[in-house]
């Protein structure tokens, strides 16, 4: 029993990293410039797809791919910023504006993945064929880089927020935009910067499922349990993001053993809709202006 | 000196004439109609398929009636898989393009009435028990879709006395009941206990949690099928991750080439699966129908997918069917097809089979020789060819379709 319940939050660990690294990308992008980003989510079946064209057809090393990745999302994310939400940023209406506009980003893509790559599936060979075994838990190489990687990531952007000076500035910004500016912080740079570190971080995750998991236009529909994994947490409190993405992961492999994978989503939406009931703003919102 | 010019002029010129209509006479043509979800793997890989055959046939002249000769023209369209798609789609068929032979799909209830009552002669692959009633004169089941995997856990229960123990992993879909009970009925039929059957939706990519369950339920044999080549390669991947041992058994069909571009095929090392429609590139020598089949598709579509065979006997059985009653009566046909009717495919070899569990006498179900594989050391291996004979006494001895 002990082995089993190891073993189940072992397996939840890996799924609930990738939860826990979209959900602080969304919730910095959603925190700082106040966008709803419903795209975001393609941003990682687009990960995914890039990664499985270098190291498939082009045979590519998988670091060079993944980082060949994450700059071309990274780009795209500031590319689209600046064609469609820089304009719009600060005026009336912008938050339901740029929703639209997110849905309507995200229609474009997933169209456009479906035509470049069909509507099946795709799986890509392992990169690592070994199993590390220990305690009885088994665990693949592949998932142990996963995990890796991913908590490489997020205590890469944690010291970037907190021990850099753009990392001030963005955090300055998301509290008050007008006092940040006095300060001299340029909002546009920061909301520019903002959407390509979160694209990016969308994008890498995307890059690292891939070779553990399928590639499917369809990835793309991550964004609702994104969501509701930011909701959570509080929106713009990372260290809730990291966690609740953690525990949703946790929930969802218990679930899936004990009681069915549908049952178990109905479990933790359940479970997240009492939680919000006592904590409107989420489980970690940070202060009360953050409470709905 | 010009007169006689014009004269033999004209001599040659209505010569030319009479020797071109009197060719365009004897040019026959055979309509066929053709029905599938285009927007699907399988049912564009059919139409794949019949573009690549149906033009090789019409080059070598056509599809031989008696002593006539018929260049075939496929009517195809796309029913969406909806049931009134489908439907508009057959009544464009029957009652504007005039066929009188259609290849149908799964949609095939929604649009039975209408070839029944036109006589029109369908040819379908569908799971559903309708169509094999005794009522319906004029349609027949000609895919491996309710026959191959009894043969299949026939084999393997006779090969493999000693496993028992089945768990199996399907999409919480109607197809994926559909084999929950089939797999239930099967065990029992053959002398085995399913210990553990786990339904999964169908977006599912990460297995991890279920093949911890399944393996907790120490099953000898597992399966899996109705979730695509690659829910099937990720469930087997997380089944050997967490150290299950068993043999993993495919009744519904491998395929070695399109497993080993998404997954390493040691995760599949000595499973037991059916290699009908997959051998290509695998096996050596190939049937003669099967290499023909693959190097039209091949020349047409410039690579080979994977899926073209699967459902192509459909065509091969209304073909053979044609020839062998030497005529394109729809009567004729449906006779021949219902009298036992042997023909050959690039997935194996068919027999027409009666369904005495529907009431029916007539043969409109089909039972395939099947080729039994194992992979061992990275490579695939034919462990056993079973004859459509074998395959029929499989039939008999599950007690399914009610043969005595």
């Amino acid at each position: 029993m002990i082995r089993i319940i190891a073993q189940l939050t072992l397996d939840g660990l890996a799924i609930g990293l990738i939860y826990a690294l979209l959900a602080s990308g969304f919730s910095m992008i959603m925190a700082i410039s106040g966008i709803l980003f419903i795209a975001y989510g393609e941003f990682y079946m687009l990960g995914a797809y890039i990664l499985w064209g270098l190291m498939v057809p082009l045979k590519l090393p998988f670091s060079l791919s993944l980082c060949i990745t994450v700059a071309v999302t990274a780009l795209l994310g500031g590319l689209i910023y600046l064609a469609v939400f820089e304009r719009m940023q600060g005026r009336k209406l912008f938050f339901l504006v740029s929703i639209l506009a997110a849905i309507g980003i995200a229609m474009a893509m997933k169209q456009s993945a479906l035509l470049l790559f069909g509507t099946e599936s795709r799986g890509m060979p392992s990169l690592f064929n070994r199993i590390i075994e220990f305690c009885g838990l088994t665990l693949t190489l592949e998932k142990a880089v996963l995990i890796l990687l991913s908590v490489a990531t997020v205590t890469a952007l944690h010291i970037f927020l907190r021990g850099t000076d753009m990392g001030r500035a963005m955090r300055a910004v998301s509290f008050n935009v007008e006092a940040a500016q006095l300060q001299g912080v340029n909002p546009k740079r920061v909301y520019l910067l903002t959407a390509m570190i979160g694209c990016g971080l969308a994008g890498f995750s995307g890059g690292v499922m891939a070779p553990v998991y399928a590639l499917s236009p369809e990835m793309g529909m991550i964004t609702l349990m994104i969501l509701l994994v930011v909701m959570f947490a509080g929106i713009g409190s990372m260290a809730g993001a990291l966690l609740s993405g953690l525990i949703v992961g946790i929930i969802t492999s218990f679930g899936q053993y004990y009681i069915g994978t549908g049952v178990a989503q109905i479990l933790l939406f359940t479970t997240i809709a009492v939680v919000l009931f006592f904590r409107p703003g989420g489980l970690f919102a940070e202060t009360r202006d953050e409470m709905l | 000196m010009f007169r006689r010019t014009f004269v033999v002029f004209c001599f040659f010129f209505f010569a030319f004439c009479l020797f071109t209509s009197a060719s365009y006479a004897e040019q026959k043509t055979l309509k066929v109609g053709f029905i599938a979800n285009l927007g699907n793997p399988m049912g564009r890989g059919l139409q794949k398929s019949l573009e690549a055959v149906i033009p090789v046939l019409n080059s070598k002249g056509g599809l031989q009636v008696g002593k006539d000769r018929y260049q075939v023209e496929l009517i195809t369209y796309d029913d969406k898989g909806s049931m009134e798609t489908a439907k508009s789609a057959v009544e464009r068929l029957v009652f504007k393009d005039k066929v009188k032979f259609i290849l149908g799909d799964t949609t095939v209830e929604s649009w039975l009435p209408i070839t029944e009552e036109n006589k029109v002669v369908a040819v379908v692959e569908t799971p559903s028990p309708t169509v094999l009633k005794p009522e319906h004169n004029y349609v027949f089941q000609a895919t491996s879709l309710n026959t191959l995997p009894t043969v299949v856990w026939g084999w393997f229960a006779k090969n493999y006395p000693d496993k028992k123990t089945v768990a199996a992993l399907y999409p919480d879909a109607l197809h994926g009941h559909h084999d929950a009970e089939q797999l239930e009925l099967l065990c029992k039929s053959f002398g085995q206990k399913v210990v553990n059957i786990t339904f999964y939706p169908m977006d599912t990519t990460d297995f991890s949690a279920m093949a911890t369950k399944i393996k907790a339920s120490n099953p000898q044999v597992f399966t899996t099928a109705g979730g695509g080549p690659v829910q099937d390669s990720l469930t087997i991947k997380a089944l050997r991750e967490v150290g299950w041992k068993g043999i993993f058994l495919n009744y519904r069909g491998f395929s070695p080439g399109q497993q080993r571009e998404m997954q390493r095929l040691q995760y599949f090392e000595d499973s037991i699966f059916t290699l009908n429609g997959h051998e290509w590139g695998e096996v050596e020598p190939l049937r003669p129908i099967y290499k023909e089949f693959i190097e039209s598709y091949i020349a047409k579509h410039g690579k080979y997918d994977y899926v073209g065979a699967f459902f192509i006997p459909k065509w091969y059985a209304l073909a053979e069917a044609i020839r062998k009653a030497q005529s394109i009566d729809p009567e004729k046909v449906a006779s021949v097809l219902a009298s036992g009717l042997k023909f050959d495919s690039p997935f194996g070899q068919g027999m027409m089979v009666s369904r005495p569990d529907m009431g029916n006498q007539r043969t409109v179900d089909v039972v395939f020789a099947t080729t039994i594989g194992t992979i061992k050391n990275g490579k695939v291996k034919v462990v056993y060819n079973i004859s459509t004979d074998e395959a029929f006494e499989f039939l008999k001895k599950s007690g399914l379709f009610g043969y005595k």
